[in-house]
């Protein structure tokens, strides 16, 4: 395993990861390879997660068709340094933001979205010049083997490397360095792989999870707000970092959404859930058992079924949650939907700012107002109004958490940023060194004055401030040089006293 | 069993409750604070500067250029630019999402840890609080107890002119910084060595808590045939002596040819004299060491290599004086450590190539330089290396841009701040989708079951839908 780290970083040193036309290429050969696999892809992401293959399409190679090609339509521009507003002391030099690449980027995948969680990042760490390990969630058994066997057979194979194995595996590859690690998955792992990065100055991004909250106010579209609620929450069986996870709202509301989440429910996954190709299943027994025991003692309004040999749990609708229930201590991560009583939006409030911030916010009123107050005042990762999960797909959006939620984000430009390392860079000349003995000692008043002046005026006025600046510079020198007289030095002091009270009255 | 008082608690929980509160959001309430921090450097100047002086040997100018007038150079921009920067960023949409309102919230993280060095005990303190507090954060400071002075004056001074119930500044030792950071913060700051930066980082891993680390290491200073031997001499004279050479962008080392050595020794001693005549000690221009511990440190740099320049020191005043070291070998503690002293050790190398071998064997420096009249050269050192920033043909003068991020990479560190960049630091970026209820059929291609429909017809809608690139509008 050293060895395989070791040779991407050799890989890496070579420089051949750094030019546009690679970067491109290799990002051209992922495109085909998720275009010409296609079929091995989804035959091993429906093992892993009892997944119609359709489902496997349209949640996670679409994604990643859609972040490549914006890849690589944007990366040329992405990747051209950025200039930036001078000031008087730099007017005549290049300034400017280099993105560069930051190394060996490790990253770290979770086994719900098993392709997409790996290869989202890989797109990102690939524009931005890395050399990236990946090691994919062993929980998603098929995925992670299928993912081994086909990166190596289209893309550079010192540099994108993938690297098999469990617990103990991951332990060991995080004992080595890397440039940047990006982990998805649970808070309590995220920990670990923060403090191991903390020993090699290692800065990470964490998109973890917790308990996402949807608002359901009583002055909204119910039967709109149950549809879209209904589609994101038992999305792949509920295993979605930001499915809604659970419900607030008034009292008076919870049967009604009892009862329009239940048609719903019928409309898309038919009489029989469990027959429908489109219903997923749990991932493992361990987890199937962990969401079972949140249905104890609780009031089931809807579902409740389980089959532990097919891992199914039926989709579920828990109603008068009490906060201190088990089934809210825990993300979910299944097809259970507690509904939580509050008594208003208020209340609402305070409920989600009493607890860690989440992931997602979701908010269902047709009362912007109170909209965008629920927003102001509370904090999460990401916020969707009026529907659940689609900020995800909105690639300018940042994605990722904030608190125990996560550190960082990415997708789209977002993880090129990530995974790059924004150099600033300032050209000058050897030549007008005679404005600098503005600067060198031995000091005096006057040169404290003018190099607050200098300093502190921003300018990007091009002629007009390059006048200036040599006007300004020409006195300064000729005065400094021949003219000690003590009448000079009265002259320049009235001249900076007229420019200082210039300038100290505009704004920046 | 011993319980263990913390001794911050208190002061933490009633920082977070004012968060809590709403307090610091509105736009009034940040620039309020700002302008007290701008009142703060304006009414105690004098005292400011005699702190520095008393802490460092900071000369009046030096205390202008860097640590006041940038200070408030950074409060002016904040005050200037807050509302603009606290403004909902829109972002550009794709097809599924044209009719909706799609943009990035900047929020305060809540409550924010800054933790200062001594080298620029005001500066390295108030430019991030700046950044802190435009983003509507609870700030606690925890300043450095060695330059005691400033953190007096940090203590009993700066308090006063901001809202206390958002702002407390915290003292003590590594001891009791170890305690504080065991406590929960939403965002800590911290500027210092490598070595204290993992135990924060470690430490902030416990919580989840984001962090940006301003660390260090040694910039080196490549210094090609191709250039006028005392301009350059001049430049990097004076940004490795200012400051006595405390500084974590100073150029640390230089690496040059034999013959281009030999051009810079006569260069940078004249250099030296013009900057602080004769007797460097009597220069009132010439900082001192912080510490009588630093002050071992660097003296035992010394010893290294052969003085070509300076050597002297004197322990009770802790001076050290501008030195040049030559014939300085690669396991010397000199081109070990970062240095943070005015010795400015010259390691020789053939060619540009055998200096880019050097940099990049090394851990990535927070600044790198190269001099040369070849642009070219320049430009191959800039590709050919990496590093938190870089300036071609000067000093650490890329720092006085506020529109340049400052920070680290690798072992220099994580993040960076200035200007609007600090701002974006301490402020989460949430991703606000904000939709209607309508639309409602044409959303339906998305739900189940999907069997019953043409898939391919279905995927071809959905791929075009998520598409990015919108060319019908």
């Amino acid at each position: 395993m050293e060895s395989k780290v070791q040779r991407a970083r050799a890989a890496f040193r070579s420089g051949r990861s750094r030019p546009l036309q690679f970067r491109l290429q290799q990002l051209e050969a992922l495109r085909r390879m998720v275009q010409e696999r296609e079929r091995d892809i989804l035959a091993a992401i429906s093992a892993d997660l009892c997944k119609s293959e359709f489902n496997a399409y349209s949640q996670e190679v679409i994604n990643i068709l859609g972040e490549v090609d914006h890849a690589l339509e944007k990366l040329p521009e992405w990747v051209t340094p950025k200039p930036v507003e001078k000031n008087l002391l730099t007017m005549l030099d290049e300034a400017y933001i280099h993105s560069e690449p930051l190394g060996v980027v490790l990253i770290i995948g979770a086994w719900n979205y098993p392709f997409v969680v790996n290869i989202q990042p890989l797109i990102g760490a690939i524009a931005a010049g890395n050399a990236v390990i990946i090691k994919p969630s062993e929980v998603s058994e098929n995925t992670a083997k299928i993912m081994a066997k086909l990166l190596p057979q289209y893309l550079d194979q010192d540099l994108y490397v993938v690297i098999n194995g469990g617990v103990k595996e991951t332990t060991e590859l995080l004992k080595q360095r890397f440039d940047h690690i990006l982990y998805t998955g649970s808070a309590a792992v995220g920990k670990i792989v923060m403090e191991a990065a903390a020993k090699h100055l290692t800065p990470v991004t964490l998109e973890l999870g917790g308990k996402s909250p949807c608002y359901v106010d009583k002055d909204c579209d119910l039967d709109i707000a149950c549809r879209r609620i209904t589609w994101g929450k038992y999305m792949n069986c509920g295993q979605t970092c930001i499915a809604p996870d659970y419900i607030l709202c008034e009292p008076s509301l919870q049967n009604q959404i009892v009862q329009k989440i239940k048609e719903t429910v019928k409309e898309f996954y038919g009489e029989n859930v469990k027959e429908s190709p489109d219903y997923e299943r749990i991932i493992n027994l361990r987890h199937f058992k962990r969401i079972k025991n949140l249905l104890e003692g609780q009031k089931i309004a809807y579902g409740g079924e389980t089959d532990e040999a097919t891992r199914y749990i039926a989709p579920t609708i828990l109603t008068d949650v009490s906060p201190e229930a088990k089934v809210m201590q825990e993300e979910i991560f299944g097809p259970i939907l507690p509904i939580v009583p509050v008594k208003d939006a208020d209340e609402a409030i305070k409920f989600i700012n009493d607890h860690e911030k989440p992931l997602a916010f979701y908010i269902f009123s047709y009362n912007n107002k109170l909209i965008k107050r629920m927003i102001d005042e509370t904090s999460s990762g990401g916020v969707t109004g009026n529907d659940v999960i689609m900020h995800f797909t909105v690639n300018s959006l940042p994605f990722g958490g904030v608190g125990s939620s996560g550190i960082g984000a990415y997708h789209g430009k977002h993880s090129f940023d990530t995974f790059s390392h924004q150099r600033s860079c300032l050209l000058k000349s050897l030549k007008r060194e005679v404005f600098n003995k503005l600067r060198y000692p031995p000091n005096s008043q006057s040169k404290v004055n003018w190099a607050k002046f200098f300093i502190l005026k921003r300018f990007n006025k091009g002629k007009l401030g390059l006048l200036m600046l040599t006007l300004l510079g020409i006195i300064a020198a000729v005065l400094l040089k021949k003219y000690q007289a003590a009448l000079r030095r009265r002259a320049l002091l009235i001249f900076l006293v007229v420019h200082r009270l210039r300038w100290s009255s505009k704004q920046w | 069993m011993r319980l263990r008082m913390d001794p911050f608690s208190d002061t933490l929980r009633r920082l977070r409750e004012a968060f809590r509160s709403g307090r610091t959001r509105a736009a009034e309430f940040r620039a309020t604070q700002l302008k007290g921090l701008g009142r703060f450097l304006q009414e105690n100047k004098q005292l400011l500067q005699d702190a520095l002086a008393q802490d460092l040997h900071k000369s009046a100018f030096e205390s202008e250029i860097s640590e006041i007038g940038i200070s408030q150079g950074e409060v002016n921009l904040a005050l200037g630019n807050l509302r603009a920067w606290m403004k909902d960023e829109k972002v550009p949409k794709n097809l599924a999402t044209q009719l909706d309102s799609a943009f990035i919230r900047k929020e305060p993280f809540g409550l924010v840890l800054i933790i200062a060095p001594w080298n620029y005990p005001l500066n390295l303190t108030l430019v991030p609080l700046v950044g802190a507090l435009a983003a509507g954060n609870c700030v606690v400071l925890k300043p450095s107890e060695i330059s005691k002075n400033v953190e007096r004056v940090l203590a009993e001074v700066l308090p006063q002119y901001l809202d206390q119930s958002c702002f407390a500044v915290v003292l003590g030792g590594p001891e009791e910084t170890g305690q504080l950071l065991e406590n929960k913060f939403d965002y800590i700051f911290f500027t210092g060595s490598p070595r204290v930066g993992k135990i924060v980082m470690a430490a902030a891993a416990k919580h989840l808590t984001p962090v940006t680390l301003e660390l260090g290491g040694k910039n080196p200073c490549y210094v090609d045939d191709d250039c006028d031997p005392q301009t350059v001499a001049n430049r990097v004279v004076w940004f490795r002596c200012f400051n006595a050479g405390q500084t974590c962008v100073a150029p640390d080392y230089v690496l040059c040819s034999h013959e281009t050595q030999e051009r810079l020794l006569p260069a940078m001693q004249s250099a030296i004299t013009r900057f602080y005549g004769e007797d460097p000690k009597s220069s009132p221009d010439l900082g001192r060491i912080v510490g009588e511990k630093q002050f071992q440190r660097v003296q035992g740099l010394l010893g290294c290599g052969r003085v070509a320049i300076g050597g002297q020191s004197d322990e009770s005043q802790r001076y050290i004086a501008p030195t040049v070291l030559v014939d300085v070998q690669e396991t010397e503690l000199v081109m070990q450590e970062e240095i943070f002293g005015p010795i400015l050790p010259i390691v020789n190398v053939q060619g540009l190539a055998e200096a880019v071998d050097f940099i990049t064997q090394r851990e990535k420096p927070l600044a790198l330089y190269a001099f040369s009249n070849n642009s070219q050269v320049i430009k191959q050192v800039l590709a050919g290396t990496s590093s938190g920033g870089f300036c071609g043909n000067d000093g650490f003068m890329h720092m006085t841009l506020a529109t340049l991020p400052f920070g680290g990479v690798g072992a220099s560190g994580m993040g960076r701040y200035h200007g609007k960049f600090s701002f974006d630091t301490f402020s989460h970026h949430r991703a606000c989708l904000l939709r209607s209820p309508g639309m409602e059929k044409v959303y339906a291609i998305r739900y189940p079951p999907y069997s019953s429909r043409n898939p391919r017809v279905l995927l071809a809608a959905m791929e075009t839908w998520s598409s990015s690139c919108c060319t019908l509008l």
